[in-house]
């Protein structure tokens, strides 16, 4: 090999670490392109670089983090379907009328009747979420409240109104009763009520819920335990967690 | 998808990403979120920055998902590749088009998804390792994998922080991560050539 060679052999670590100086990396990148035996050595010596992220010690991460990074992947989305076509309303069928339980303190009327339907809505607008540091200006914080069984539960919700998203996130989750699940329901100031998510807790009780879907008239967001594991197409039960999202 | 959302497999994980599936996102983060942060910390030592990076991290692995070839490149190799540019961008406050380059070349084979309980018993295994082997290597050539990996810097920046020629830094580098292959490999942690 020639004394050329063995110099671009001995950058090859660095080259593999990302930390070549920037004149010698477009020398070392065209080398080994074209150099088999020093393709075969960037591999290898990149099968133990790609250790070298477990050697830290584990720190979990806040639980307020897995909300943001949804979020953020949610509006990026959003971003992007804004950007290859129009914002379209798409309704469908009014469903028919589900109404809470009669004689709960919630509800209000014993019968109400959902006004429209609705489905997912392609962003009117795009509401990016800024400085990594910051929640966009637009965003509207909520808290829930939890009560009975569920009274230690911490619950919020941030509504990202342009960007037509809305991230619920729970700390302190118990899991359900075997063969049940938590359902949020979008709840209207008529009363009438719409399915929005079936979950449940992730290990250390959090849960982060992203909805994407109009939530136009929507004034409250609440939580019941439902039968598993599909959930319940109306609520049969007062809501355990609650909280007003206008 | 058919299979339940924590049974997917790491490419097809991939391909829900790609299709813009928001379940997979959700999925990928509880997978690698605390490998993520615990690596952004490290680098950072900030908790706050640490999770500006791993937030800006999991974003671009979801906006190009669709670049990367599962079929090559372990997504975890990939998404801690990542993490770990955006955080040395932030520790050194700007981007680099050289690490911008690398992420996607990533060619390390996958070593399969597994159930959550063996995932977590392979990645302790694998730290034991990483940190048998590092404690193994000379003080001296520890440090070009600290300055390199950990804190960004470029060959000529290392020779000038560790106060010794270019040409030593090189070897050094190259040795410190010959042996560090050499013992994982002796421990059946990555496959031999």
């Amino acid at each position: 090999m020639t004394t050329e060679h063995n110099e671009l052999e001995s950058g090859i670590a660095a080259y593999v670490l990302g930390s070549a100086d920037a004149e010698e990396y477009e020398r070392l990148r065209t080398h080994i392109e074209a150099c088999a035996r020093c393709r075969a050595l960037a591999a290898r010596l990149s099968r133990g670089l790609a250790a070298l992220p477990l050697e830290p010690e584990p720190v979990e991460p806040p639980a307020s983090l897995h909300g943001r990074v949804l979020a953020a992947a949610a509006a990026a989305k959003a971003g992007a379907e804004q950007h290859r076509s129009r914002p379209r309303l798409q309704m469908r069928e009014p469903p028919p009328p589900r109404v809470w339980l009669p004689g709960a303190r919630f509800a209000i009327g014993a019968a109400a009747a959902l006004l429209f339907g609705f489905g997912a809505v392609a962003g009117v607008g795009l509401a990016r979420l800024g400085p990594l540091r910051q929640e966009p200006k637009t965003a509207e914080r909520y808290q829930l409240a939890g009560s009975g069984q569920l009274a230690g539960v911490q619950a919020s919700a941030v509504r990202l109104r342009e960007a037509g998203i809305t991230v619920v996130e729970f700390r302190g989750l118990p899991e359900p009763p075997p063969g049940r699940v938590y359902e949020l329901w979008l709840v209207r100031a008529d009363g009438g009520a719409e399915p929005g998510a079936v979950f449940t807790p992730e290990a250390g009780g959090t849960r982060a819920l992203v909805l994407t879907a109009d939530l136009s008239g929507v004034t409250t967001l609440a939580v019941t335990v439902e039968a598993g594991p599909n959930g319940a197409q109306a609520p049969t039960q007062e809501p355990l967690i609650k909280g007003q999202i206008a | 998808m058919s299979a339940p959302r924590s049974e997917l497999s790491d490419p097809e994980l991939v391909s829900a990403l790609a299709a813009g599936d928001l379940d997979a996102m959700d999925l990928l983060y509880r997978r690698y979120s605390t490998l993520a942060y615990s690596l952004a910390l490290r680098i950072l030592g900030d908790p706050g920055r640490a999770e500006d990076a791993v937030q800006d991290a999991f974003v671009r692995v979801w906006t190009r998902a669709a670049s990367f070839d599962a079929s090559r490149g372990s997504l975890r190799t990939w998404v801690l590749t990542v993490v770990r540019n955006r955080a040395v961008d932030y520790h050194r406050g700007a981007p680099a088009r050289q690490r911008d380059e690398l992420e996607l070349r990533v060619e390390v084979p996958a070593t399969g998804a597994g159930s959550d309980p063996w995932r977590e018993v392979s990645e302790s295994l694998e730290r034991s390792a990483v940190r048998e082997a590092l404690s193994s290597l000379p003080s001296e050539q520890r440090q070009m994998i600290e300055l390199a990996y950990y804190g960004g810097y470029t060959q000529s920046e290392i020779a000038q922080l560790a106060d010794v020629p270019l040409g030593t830094v090189k070897s050094r580098t190259r040795l410190a991560l010959e042996k560090l292959c050499s013992y994982l490999q002796g421990r059946g942690l990555i496959d031999d050539d």
